[in-house]
């Protein structure tokens, strides 16, 4: 099993790059989804701690909102796409053709239409980690959830947990300007996955 | 004067009146509470993982419900704890994301919870209260001075036990 502590920068960049060319994805179908240009920040790759997890994300009490899918094939893993209250109020408002500042609740189709969101993201970067790997992926049906960020990621640690003590994250961050919406997407695979990845990119 | 004490994710800690343990935003992990009424001594646990057989790596004791209860019991002990006047409160074991299927632990929160009942019933460990199951994350004050145990969530609000 690999030890996520010994990554070499080389093997991290390998994997920021499968966050770049996932970003790439990402905002073209983010933009066009949304009919807004949304901007996605430079990835990173990190290795945390998985008792640190919430913390490196703003903190386990945090109020989100989170939609969860689980990879599986050749490679699995787990992607969270979770945001604020906030900025999910606006996507409905988006999402739904709706005056900017309408939805005060989110109904059951806000919430489908914000999961939709989460399985085009997710699958925008898993077609890219795909091609690059050539290694078939494919993402579960989207879960859906509001509470706390460190309630919504302790079962991904706990999964986590069984085989390693750290978590490698692929983290791109989106936002747009004019509605002031902003999110966060992860990526984190599992650690026998993260061996299958780096070995298929050539840098095992 | 009162002390705040802070528990994180398969961690624990032990402590005496009139402090207060406090864990934030349980998932699907789980808050064992063991408290003496007698002699006002305490300690809250946030596990993981219901014993050691589910992960390769067993160095923490705080991260399994087997290990944990064993420990604490032995830490209380050293602040005058006594087993025969000790309670057991638990809280979590969640789901958050309802009916996730293929989950490689299957129900995990429900397997934190029942493993938590089977130490503490082998440890002859009385449960008096519990706030588990559900849909919602909740963060936990356990009060030392009384054993009250104050759960939140963004759900139900404040759930005193």
């Amino acid at each position: 099993m690999i030890d996520l502590k010994n990554l070499t920068p080389f093997q991290l960049d390998a994997l920021k790059e499968i966050g770049n060319i996932g970003a790439s994805h990402a905002d073209t179908a983010l933009s066009e989804l949304l009919r807004k240009k949304v901007w996605i920040s430079v990835p990173e790759a990190k290795v945390v701690p998985l008792d640190e997890v919430p913390q490196e994300f703003g903190g386990a009490e945090k109020m989100v909102v989170g939609v969860y899918l689980q990879m599986q094939g050749q490679i699995s893993g787990n992607i969270l796409f979770f945001f604020s209250q906030e900025t999910a109020l606006t996507l409905a408002d988006i999402l739904m053709n709706r005056p900017a500042g309408t939805t005060k609740v989110l109904n059951e189709m806000d919430q489908s239409a914000i999961k939709e969101t989460g399985t085009i993201l997710a699958g925008s970067c898993l077609t890219a980690l795909s091609a690059l790997t050539n290694k078939e992926i494919i993402p579960s049906i989207p879960y859906y959830a509001m509470d706390m960020l460190g309630a919504l990621v302790d079962f991904i640690i706990i999964n986590l947990s069984q085989n390693a003590e750290y978590a490698m994250i692929i983290q791109l961050e989106f936002s747009e300007a004019e509605y002031k919406i902003d999110g966060s997407f992860l990526l984190l695979p599992d650690p026998q996955s993260l061996e299958v990845i780096l070995t298929s990119l050539g840098v095992g | 004067m009162d002390e705040q004490i802070k528990v994180g994710i398969a961690d624990l800690k032990v402590s005496t009146a009139p402090n207060k343990i406090i864990t934030n935003a349980l998932g699907s992990c789980v808050a064992i509470i063991l408290y003496d009424s007698v002699h006002k001594v305490g300690g809250l646990a946030h596990i993981m993982l219901p014993s050691t057989a589910f992960s390769k790596i067993r160095s923490n004791p705080a991260k399994f419900a087997d290990t944990a209860v064993p420990e604490m019991l032995g830490m209380m002990k050293q602040l005058g704890a006594l087993k025969t006047t000790t309670w057991a409160k638990i809280v979590g074991g969640a789901q958050m994301f309802a009916n996730v299927l293929a989950e490689p632990l299957g129900n995990i929160g429900q397997r934190n919870v029942q493993a938590t009942k089977d130490i503490l019933s082998k440890e002859n460990i009385r449960i008096v209260a519990e706030d588990t199951g559900g849909d919602c994350g909740k963060s936990v004050e356990f009060n030392l001075d009384n054993g009250e145990v104050t759960v939140k969530s963004i759900k139900y609000g404040v759930n005193r036990l």
